[in-house]
């Protein structure tokens, strides 16, 4: 999987190409994630729309950066979601919990999730997300 | 009253008046006896115990458990106290009498706690309070070290005894105030109406191979924790000297052994249980006596022979009780008050003797010293580990034969199902991946069609990894659910069917990647809307699942439960069990 990085404003935009599959590509990922948020960028737009499938790996990657930039206070969102993967989000039930849009251009532009630095009732918190990570990077 | 609370109180007055008569009977033996003679007596003691529990056995044919539970700690507390009374003019054979007495009293007391608690905890509720029940029997431990330390030196050894009868003669009243609280009338009449007898009780031990293989582990352990016994009160006995200062000594150490067993069980045993499972908590007990006996090996001194006995008393009475109390769960009452009985009175006993006799041939004919003993043990410690192996194995066996005769409809199908063996192989393509199709229902109906009879073992290996994300990703949804449902004002209605839904299509998950480990019947008794039912499905998936399913399932199915009986669980729909319809049973099948 190859992860092209493009900065547009205040958002970073990671281009993701290739299966997510594997630790190493979702290491990848969560390395890439971690650096910016470190650098204080608030807004990451993963766009998927080359990503044809993943696996639990893959998903743990994208909970983890979810999770990572939540926690800094800031969001990730992801964009241009294929079929399989919106499936697998379907199925985890964290299509309620991710930001999804059609195209990076609406992901950029979206507005801000009401819950975004505060979770409201319903919402998985950092621990559960935490916890749901590790899972999958053992699994 | 609660009966945790009650429970509690009698492990902890249990505990207490047998760590009290302990310290007396060993100082006042050691007093008079030699180390060597003291492996005697345990032989006695096994011998005298063997004839007390065929008593007992007997009489309970004719007394309901209830009487026997009330009159056995008042017979044992009035001997211990003309013991104690008739100390003074006995002379030195009262060492051997009160050595036995107590020794008896010790194995038949443990036994009683047990059998009150099947007769008033669900396995469920004995999974929830094993820690609080262990806390009991160390509390008592401490207590019972306390009374030892403080009372030993002012009273004097002879003093303890009294102590020690007047703590058992107070369980009767537990006992009578937790029956009054059960649920079942009072009238009840004897379990067993078999004649009772010491060859009853080793035939059920023996038909059963869950119980011959708690029976083995119950022997290995008592064998090696006697020979770490004896090692550690000769070396005692050599570092100090009179009764009563050894007595003191001896209630010191149970006090702070205590201390660090009810540290241990509050703090480490729930997680260790929780975390790893039964199999690793019961090999934490052998592995840290091995290190002991290896220290006193090489060392010999007085605080190695402490570590050795600290970290048994230590492990024993946390971690490897709690553990080995719940491998009895799965049977049935009878089985347990016979079994559990036979193990603990005779089994221990023999384990106690046979430990005795290996210490007295490796000093009479290997010339051994007991700082040498570890050359025993530590092959002993290996069999140990052995059979805690086999005995979670069983376990899992017994939790499933329980599962298979509570639904039987579920009983494993050895024909090869059509689903997944007749059909072409893009047929078989095509439903495979209705397993990851986003609609609930139809993954639901999809499993239940692979999952009609056995899978075909190379489809499966083919689409494992399919099988194996499905699995993950089912399981990630039913965390995101129930972190929904746990939240304030979340609407347990709107999203039960969803999570039973979710909780069988893991469980046929399960069985199409392990058909061996996760048979069929456990998606059915997983949400038979039967509680005991789920207990004992969840208990085989606790021993059964590998981390990190283990860890992450469990923790669900606990916080869905807990979840299901706020929200009142016994609404749940019973989609199988004994008087379900045909068709029902048809449609779990496998």
């Amino acid at each position: 999987m190859r992860i092209s990085e493009r900065q547009l404003g205040d958002v970073v935009v990671l281009d993701l190409s290739g299966p997510l599959y594997g630790w190493e590509a979702a290491g990848a990922m969560e390395d890439t994630i971690r650096r910016y948020c470190r650098s204080g960028t608030q807004t990451i737009v993963v766009n998927l729309a080359r990503v044809r499938s993943m696996d639990c790996g893959g998903l743990g990657a994208l909970v983890d950066g979810f999770n990572t930039m939540r926690a800094a206070g800031g969001e990730m969102r992801l964009a241009a979601v294929t079929k399989r993967i919106n499936d697998l989000l379907v199925i985890t039930r964290l299509l309620t919990v991710f930001d999804t849009f059609d195209s990076v251009e609406q992901a950029i532009e979206g507005p801000m999730p009401e819950y975004c630095g505060v979770p409201e009732a319903g919402q998985l918190s950092v621990k559960s997300l935490g916890t749901i990570h590790a899972f999958l990077r053992q699994v | 009253m609660a009966p945790g609370v009650l429970l509690f109180t009698h492990l902890f007055l249990t505990a207490a008046s047998a760590v009290v008569g302990k310290a007396a009977r060993d100082a006042i033996f050691l007093g008079h006896f030699t180390p060597l003679q003291m492996t005697g007596v345990d032989l006695a003691t096994m011998a005298v115990v063997a004839m007390v529990v065929g008593l007992q056995l007997r009489v309970r044919v004719r007394l309901p458990v209830r009487r026997v539970l009330l009159l056995a700690p008042l017979c044992l507390a009035a001997g211990e106290a003309a013991l104690w009374l008739g100390l003074s003019t006995l002379g030195p054979r009262a060492g051997w009498m009160v050595y036995v007495w107590v020794g008896v009293q010790a194995s038949i007391m443990a036994a009683h706690t047990s059998v009150l608690a099947g007769r008033v905890l669900s396995l469920r509720q004995a999974r929830q309070m094993c820690g609080w029940l262990g806390a009991g029997a160390i509390g008592g431990w401490i207590g019972g070290g306390l009374i030892a330390r403080l009372l030993a030196p002012r009273l004097g050894a002879a003093s303890l005894l009294l102590v020690s009868a007047l703590l058992t003669a107070a369980c009767p009243v537990i006992v009578a105030v937790l029956w009054r609280a059960r649920d079942e009338p009072p009238g009840e009449t004897p379990l067993v109406c078999r004649a009772g007898s010491l060859r009853t009780s080793a035939s059920v031990v023996w038909r059963s191979p869950h119980l011959r293989s708690l029976s083995v582990l119950a022997f290995v352990s008592a064998a090696v924790t006697t020979i770490a016994g004896l090692q550690f009160k000769v070396i005692a006995s050599q570092s100090m000297s009179g009764t009563d200062h050894l007595a003191a000594a001896f209630g010191s150490f149970s006090f702070y052994a205590g201390l660090a067993a009810l540290a241990t069980q509050l703090l480490v045993t729930p997680r260790v249980i929780g975390r790893f499972g039964l199999g690793p908590a019961l090999a934490i007990a052998p592995a840290a006596l091995a290190a002991g006996s290896g220290a006193v090996l090489w060392s010999g001194t007085l605080a190695a022979a402490m570590f050795m006995k600290g970290s048994d008393q230590v492990l024993r009475y946390s971690v490897d009780r709690a553990a080995t109390e719940l491998l009895y769960r799965p049977l049935p009452a009878r089985d347990v008050f016979e079994g559990k009985t036979f193990i603990d009175a005779i089994v221990c006993r023999c384990g106690d003797a046979a430990g005795a006799l290996l210490a007295l041939l490796a000093a009479a004919v290997l010339h051994l010293g007991f700082s040498s003993l570890g050359v025993v043990t530590i092959p002993l410690l290996l069999v140990w580990l052995l059979a805690a192996r086999a005995a979670t194995r069983a376990y899992r066996v017994q939790l499933l034969d329980g599962l298979v005769h509570e639904l039987p409809c579920a009983a494993p199908a050895q024909s090869t199902g059509p689903a997944f063996a007749h059909r072409s192989r893009r047929g078989a393509k095509v439903v495979t991946r209705g397993i990851l199709d986003p609609d609930p229902g139809t993954r639901l109906r999809v499993l239940r069609t692979l999952t009609t009879g056995r899978p075909n073992r190379s489809r499966v290996r083919r689409s494992s990894s399919m099988l194996t994300t499905a699995l993950a990703a089912e399981s990630v949804g039913l965390a995101v659910l129930v972190d929904a449902v746990s939240s304030p004002g979340a609407s347990w209605a709107e999203h039960r069917e969803e999570g039973i839904d979710a909780i069988e299509r893991i469980s046929r998950l399960l069985f199409l990647l392990s058909p061996e480990r996760y048979p069929g019947c456990l998606a059915l008794a997983i949400r038979s809307g039967d509680l005991s039912t789920e207990a004992r499905a969840q208990a085989y998936l606790d021993t059964t699942l590998a981390s990190p399913h283990r860890q992450f399932l469990m923790s669900l199915l606990d916080r869905w439960a807990l979840a299901a009986a706020a929200n009142g669980g016994a609404t749940r729909p019973r989609l199988c069990s004994r008087r379900a319809s045909p068709s029902l049973r048809e449609c779990g099948r496998g």
